[in-house]
């Protein structure tokens, strides 16, 4: 009897798992944007793709549910518990998914890839799951509780929020972007002028701009921080202010644990 | 916190042993030393089985309190005069102490019948022996050979037995694993108990904060990840497992080092007793990672109708998710099969019954209303075995295999929840107390 408890416990250590199946159902649907402005995406964690599209006039979406379950047939069945369902307000539209409570957290959306018309505003509201965008050119909003964060394009401005990701933002628009732990790469396009005000509260910053007239400077930085433009060059660290011109261009950044890098674009 | 709250009440249930004997196992000071000019007798306690004994005078006041085992005679000098001897299975008997003689006393043995006749052994008296005397009798002026007390009645780990460490070494412990052992006296079970401790935190923080909060959010990871997730997880679950079991045990270690508890006997005779247990798995997942650790913290509460039979109310508990949330009890049906020394054996089952409810709508483009169903329901029965180790007479350490297959998807805490028919096995770490 003695080697009964230990007996136990070793065997019992061994046996602490789930036996379950896996289920996918792949899913592609369109929704037409006539006479819609501005689209939201609310999706649950899954990494997502957003192209636009200058001929198009409509909201493409093309990925996968993924489940699990205790047999293949519920699997299967949880697969197909979920639905994206769009709704439209005037000129907004809304693109979410609905999946009932009992399903709930037993299956999963990954799609692969979203195409809208490029001149239209974009919002994502998303969990976790890397996001690129590129060729919208409309305003774009992204909030998620973690990812990385590509943006190419949002000529009408760019607002960025990310718990925890990367950032690589090229762009002609006034660009406000935050992310918690992660590195920045900002690059002014077309003429420059637009403000950016970037913060990364672990991680650094790199801007390249397209203009140096009339900036104003406001960099915060744990770090270096290295200005190599035509009106103003400096290496320092701690804080740096300074106003080009009249100032109304807004080169903020904020990396108090990181470097901050500015400098002009080669090419010029 | 939980355990936090079982050091103190480890402080403040009453110092006693299953039959209400005092848990100290050292005479008093005032009775064990010789007094003066007077002569005094002798009692001789035999025990018939592991358990205390309290002697009181005449006032009602501890003389004696030990803790013996089966055979170990233990001799107590006392000043003549009337006593009350109790034990753990007995009631009270009264004896009298002449000046100079001596009173044999055996205890009670336990009410359950005996075992199948086995070999004598070192500790059990020989056969054809006289039987033991009876307590009230005693045996006066006969002078039988005796052997010496255990040190633990005259010791509390490597220091004297004081009252107060009965309340300063758990809570001590609580505080920080292994103080409690130094304020006992233990220097060097302090230092492991601590380093036990710190390395099985350590391990564990490190493996969380290990984690890359963005190892899930790329593309095509789907599946791809599962074993270094189930061992990630694996890992997390008995490092934390193990922490969490070693932080009561050394509580309980304290209390009952300060107390003179070095034998512990697991109070049988409950008739209510109360478990906090987690219980865990590693299980698959929907989307990425591709596994997880699941954990289901619950309090039982069981009565014991019959002896070693007990039924009651289990797997209390309540889960929040991510817009949802999940309240969950269930019966079980428990038998207890060993129960000898500090290790009792037992097996159940049950049947977890839990409800889940979240929002009923939600608003789309920010004026269309989208309904959908917003609770479920799922059964969840289960076999189980469990292993307890007591360190206190009413306090036990267990350890809990469990095998269950949800009808319904069976919600944890986040965003964890194990779909419909998955068979599912469990390991339960947990603490029970008995009343």
């Amino acid at each position: 009897m003695r080697a009964l408890a230990p007996t136990l416990l070793a065997a019992s250590l061994g046996l602490a798992c789930v036996l379950g199946y896996r289920g996918a159902v792949e899913i592609e649907a369109v929704y037409p944007l006539e006479d819609v402005d501005a689209v939201r995406l609310r999706l649950p964690d899954s990494p997502l793709s957003v192209l636009g599209d200058p001929v198009g006039e409509a909201l493409v979406v093309s990925g996968a549910w993924y489940s699990v379950g205790g047999s293949q047939a519920s699997a299967a069945a949880n697969a197909e518990a979920g639905r994206l369902e769009f709704a439209r307000d005037g000129r907004f539209a809304e693109l979410a998914v609905i999946i009932p409570i009992t399903s709930r957290d037993v299956v999963d959306l990954e799609l692969d890839e979203v195409t809208i018309p490029a001149d239209r505003d974009l919002e994502i509201w998303n969990g976790v799951g890397d996001v690129e965008v590129a060729q919208v050119e409309g305003n774009i909003s992204i909030d998620l509780d973690a990812g990385h964060v590509s943006v190419f394009g949002g000529a009408e401005g760019i607002g960025i929020r990310t718990g925890a990701g990367d950032l690589e933002i090229v762009t002609t628009g006034n660009t406000e972007a935050h992310t918690g732990r992660g590195d920045v790469e900002l690059v002014q396009e077309g003429a420059g002028g637009n403000d950016l005000i970037v913060t990364t509260e672990s991680g650094s910053i790199d801007a390249v701009l397209r203009s140096d007239a009339n900036l104003d400077l406001a960099i915060v930085a744990g770090g270096d921080i290295r200005i190599q433009t035509r009106t103003v060059s400096t290496v320092t660290s701690g804080r740096f202010n300074r106003e080009v011109g009249n100032g109304n261009v807004k080169i903020w950044l904020k990396a108090p644990r990181g470097n901050v890098t500015i400098r002009l674009d080669e090419s010029l | 916190m939980l355990l936090a709250g079982l050091a103190a009440l480890l402080c403040i249930a009453p110092a006693v042993g299953p039959a209400g004997a005092p848990a100290t196992a050292a005479p008093t000071a005032s009775s064990a030393a010789p007094e003066a000019g007077g002569v005094r007798g002798t009692l001789v306690i035999d025990p018939a089985a592991d358990g205390s004994v309290t002697v009181r005078d005449s006032q009602g006041r501890v003389a004696a309190s030990l803790v013996l085992r089966t055979g170990q005679r233990a001799p107590v000098e006392l000043p003549p005069g009337r006593y009350t001897v109790t034990d753990d299975f007995g009631p009270p008997r009264t004896i009298e102490i002449a000046p100079g003689g001596t009173v044999t006393v055996a205890t009670t043995p336990p009410a359950s019948p005996p075992p199948p006749a086995s070999p004598p052994s070192p500790t059990s008296p020989p056969p054809g022996a006289a039987p033991p005397p009876s307590v009230g009798a005693g045996t006066l002026g006969a002078a039988a050979p005796v052997e010496p007390a255990q040190p633990s009645a005259t010791r509390c780990g490597g220091g004297s037995c004081r009252r107060w460490k009965r309340i300063v070494a758990p809570l001590m412990s609580a505080a920080l694993p292994g103080c409690g052992q130094l304020v006992n006296g233990e220097p060097g079970k302090g230092l492991g108990m601590f380093l036990g401790a710190a390395s099985l935190g350590v391990g564990a923080l490190a493996l969380k904060l290990s984690e890359d909060p963005l190892a899930s959010s790329s593309a095509g990871l789907q599946s791809t990840t599962f074993g270094s997730e189930v061992a990630g997880a694996a890992g997390f679950g008995m490092l934390t497992g193990g922490l969490a079991m070693l932080y009561a045990a050394q509580i309980m270690d304290a209390y009952a080092t300060a107390a003179g508890k070095e034998h512990p006997t697991p109070f049988t005779r409950h008739r209510l007793s109360a478990q906090v247990t987690r219980m865990a798995t590693i299980g698959l997942k929907a989307g990425d990672p591709a596994a997880d650790f699941y954990a289901d913290w619950s309090v039982s509460v069981m009565g014991q109708v019959a002896r070693r039979f007990s039924v009651g109310l289990a797997d209390l508990g309540v889960k929040y998710g991510y817009g949802r949330t999940s309240i969950q009890a269930g019966p079980r049906l428990h038998y207890r099969f060993y129960d000898r020394g500090r290790v009792w054996l037992g097996a159940g089952a049950g049947v977890i019954l839990q409800g889940t409810i979240g929002p009923r709508e939600q608003v789309l483009a920010n004026t269309v209303t989208v309904v959908s169903r917003n609770n479920g329901f799922a059964a969840i029965p289960y076999g189980l075995l469990d292993v307890r180790l007591f360190i206190l007479d009413r306090w036990s350490l267990d350890l809990v295999p469990r095998i269950s297959a949800p009808f319904g998807t069976r919600f944890y805490r986040g965003d964890g929840a194990l779909p419909s028919r998955a068979v599912t096995f469990e390991l339960g770490t947990g603490v029970g107390v008995y009343f």
